[in-house]
């Protein structure tokens, strides 16, 4: 019963047809997971698709490549490759392993390529002849004699008999080192200030922060950010290094990387300028931080700056918020106390400074300049399986070139001496590239043939 | 002369030189085949020049934008084109080769496509794009030609088995062994330019090798549908008809993952 079970189990993973079936499968999922927007909130999907959200939801399409379906397959997938190799290995580890030296009249029947024919002169010259034209063709020899005969084996390329066998495993190896990476790995997100020091995450050690700078192209695109880190482990400063985008720092096998910017915007320093409402004259200039009050002088009036919004937009809601973290349309709340009573409460924005001049204001507020500290956010990876990744694609490089272009070419002699001439009996086999494999044996033949 | 003056020359060339390998075609005169040989090496050398003046007016390789990277591959192409032609002596599929070229040079020379040169932003400041980019167009290009010589198979089997006496030069056996022979060459290729250094340059730029972007996953795709070209033929025997229908799955997969993933998915690998 066990034994059956385990059969079947086998025959089932061994097919091609299974392969074939799980490729397309795998394939038509992926191309699902393309085209539905991956890992996004659910109201998002619910807003998108409508009734179908439910579908896209419990099917977890929305995290295709995590989902139950997919594992699965993959899964499959592996166990498929697993099996299938091991049955192509033990045949060809039996060919190489068994490969007598000598063959029997039945195996020479059966030889694509053969030859027969009678050597004059010395039999001793003619077995180094043999070695040598085998070796000018890098072909590796072995030889046994046997009374007066002597007999060869010489093949070249067996990497070409195991390219597909080491492409299949490091396949293995690279979702191997994805499974590693899954568990052991981690991917954090942190915002450091300039002159800021954090505890990473997972790790024993600190990360402080020492400067932080945006380089611009002379057009004012974007040209680089910057930001000198400093590890600290044990109160040591261990290492100091500038990290930019695809430039990261690693430490301890930890990988930081620069990933975002910002300003934050709740510690802006504001300036703001104070006019009488109808001369338009300067009462006063001030700089005031987010939260804190300025007073104008002499009038009892204390002013609050409430709040500071980068990106100013009202919701459908009626709610206000930053629509991002870039000052595109920055905007302060100002609230005016005379005697501790509210007496305004008004959104002053930078680019549009007539907005909201109210006439039962003394005064018009104009927001002339904000600065913030700028923030680097830097994201902090570990992930220990990427070596068996690496590992992974090279041999697959050298799998799928050895696969196409090395071929396992096997070629077999024998030598018999007779009174005045050697009878020499050559045959050869090429696993692939038989064609070229043709030409090169004729070319043994004829050299072998050579001054006769 | 102006890059736009050499792209418009270099249209031209290879637009005499397809008529040239379509006559060569129908007329088997061997004198008009080198002729179509000959101007389409004029041809690439203007191409060249065009590339040449794109690096050094931008700083950089021509691989950061669409149309960098489409006059690339329109160039390598050719390169790949003459490199079969002169291993396996195949001057059919030129024609059909260079009309493919020819539409792409379009698609290039059109408004659809921005021309002007902008400065990289930070994540392609990499020696990674030249190589991810560069790898991946070579590998792309021998499984173009891959495409057109399948594509001549199909009818070239139907003229075959109808027993019509075709114009085209190459029997269909010819052409099965050349498209295997340049998947063989363009799938080492595109898995080492497209997923390995795509995924070393990710693991560099994003913090992760791996990350199921769109652009990544059709890359995924298309290697797969190449792999199962590989499988069927190799393990399951299948040549011929089934064999060019995969091919020619492979490579519209390859143009949907360089075209259609920028325009009509968005994802990490939006830069274009």
């Amino acid at each position: 019963m066990k034994k059956n079970f385990f059969r079947s189990f086998w025959k089932f993973f061994s097919s091609i047809n299974l392969a074939i079936i799980l490729i397309i499968v795998i394939v038509i999922v992926s191309i699902i997971g393309t085209l539905i927007p991956q890992q996004l909130p659910e109201t998002e999907y619910i807003h998108k698709y409508g009734a179908f959200s439910k579908i896209i939801i419990f099917l977890n399409l929305n995290n295709l490549y995590h989902s139950f379906l997919f594992i699965f397959l993959i899964t499959f997938f592996s166990l498929n490759i697993v099996v299938c190799t091991i049955n192509r290995l033990i045949p060809s580890f039996k060919i190489l392993s068994s490969s007598r030296i000598i063959l029997n009249e039945e195996e020479k029947k059966n030889f694509p390529l053969k030859y027969e024919f009678k050597l004059k002169g010395d039999f001793k010259e003619k077995i180094s002849k043999i070695i040598d034209v085998l070796k000018k063709h890098n072909y590796k020899l072995k030889s046994v004699e046997k009374g007066e005969n002597i007999y060869f084996y010489a093949q070249k390329g067996i990497l070409g008999r195991f390219g597909a066998d080491i492409v299949h495993l490091s396949i293995l190896l690279i979702l191997i080192g994805g499974i590693i990476g899954g568990i052991k790995g981690y991917k954090e997100h942190v915002t450091i200030l300039e002159g800021g020091t954090i505890k990473v995450p997972h790790e024993n050690f600190y990360l402080r922060v020492d400067d932080f700078t945006t380089e611009y192209y002379p057009t004012g695109h974007v040209k680089d950010w910057k930001s000198t880190l400093t590890i600290i482990e044990n109160g040591e400063e261990k290492i100091t290094k500038t990290i930019e985008v695809n430039h990261p720092l690693t430490y301890k096998g930890v990988r930081f990387y620069q990933s975002s910017y910002g300003w934050d915007w709740r510690r802006a320093l504001l300036t703001i300028n104070v006019k009488e409402r109808d001369s338009q004259n300067l009462v006063t200039r001030v700089k005031v931080r987010v939260g804190e009050k300025f007073s104008i002088p002499n009038k009892g009036l204390d002013i609050y700056a409430e709040a500071f919004v980068p990106d100013f937009v009202i919701g459908e809601g009626g709610q206000i918020f930053s629509r991002s973290n870039q000052p595109n349309n920055p905007a302060v709340l100002l609230e005016g106390r005379e005697n501790n009573k509210i007496k305004f409460h008004i959104w002053i924005f930078a680019k549009f400074p007539d907005t909201h001049f109210s006439s039962q204001m003394d005064y018009k507020f104009e927001l002339i300049d904000f600065e913030a500290p700028e923030y680097t956010g830097i994201q902090i990876t570990k992930d220990p399986g990427v070596i068996f990744v690496w590992i992974g694609c090279t041999l697959v490089m050298l799998g799928l070139l050895s696969s196409f272009y090395i071929f396992h070419r096997r070629i077999w002699v024998s030598l018999k001496k007779s009174r005045d001439f050697t009878l020499v009996w050559i045959g050869g086999t090429s696993k692939k590239g038989r064609n070229q494999f043709e030409k090169e044996f004729k070319r043994i033949v004829d050299k072998l043939k050579q001054g006769e | 002369m102006s890059e736009k003056d050499l792209i418009l020359i270099t249209f031209i060339i290879y637009g005499i030189s397809t008529i040239l390998y379509f006559l060569y075609s129908f007329k088997r005169k061997s004198l008009v085949g080198r002729l179509a040989t000959v101007v389409l090496f004029i041809g690439l050398l203007f191409h060249t020049i065009s590339l040449i003046i794109r690096s050094i007016s931008a700083g950089h390789l021509p691989f950061s934008n669409m149309f960098e990277s489409l006059s690339f591959l329109t160039w390598i192409t050719v390169v790949a084109y003459l490199i079969i032609e002169l291993i396996y002596k195949l001057k059919t599929a030129g024609g059909f080769v260079l009309l493919i070229i020819l539409g792409l040079m379009a698609v290039i020379s059109s408004p659809l496509i921005p021309k002007e040169i902008s400065p990289l932003v930070p994540a392609l400041q990499s020696h990674w794009l030249t190589l991810h980019v560069s790898v991946t167009l070579i590998g792309e290009a021998f499984l173009a030609i891959a495409f057109v010589t399948s594509i001549l198979y199909l009818i070239q089997e139907r003229k075959f088995r109808s027993g019509k006496k075709s114009r085209l030069s190459a029997t269909p056996e010819e052409l099965d062994n050349i498209s295997y022979r340049c998947i063989a060459i363009g799938f080492s290729i595109f898995t080492l330019g497209a997923l390995i250094f795509g995924m070393i340059w990710a693991y560099q730029a994003w913090g992760s090798y791996w990350s199921w972007d769109p652009k990544e996953t059709w890359t995924l795709i298309t290697w797969f549908i190449y792999a199962l070209y590989l499988h069927t033929r190799i393990v399951m025997g299948w040549k011929g008809r089934r064999s060019a229908y995969i091919a020619i799955l492979g490579f519209l997969s390859a143009l949907f993952t360089y075209f259609g993933v920028n325009y009509l998915i968005s994802g990490l690998h939006s830069y274009t």
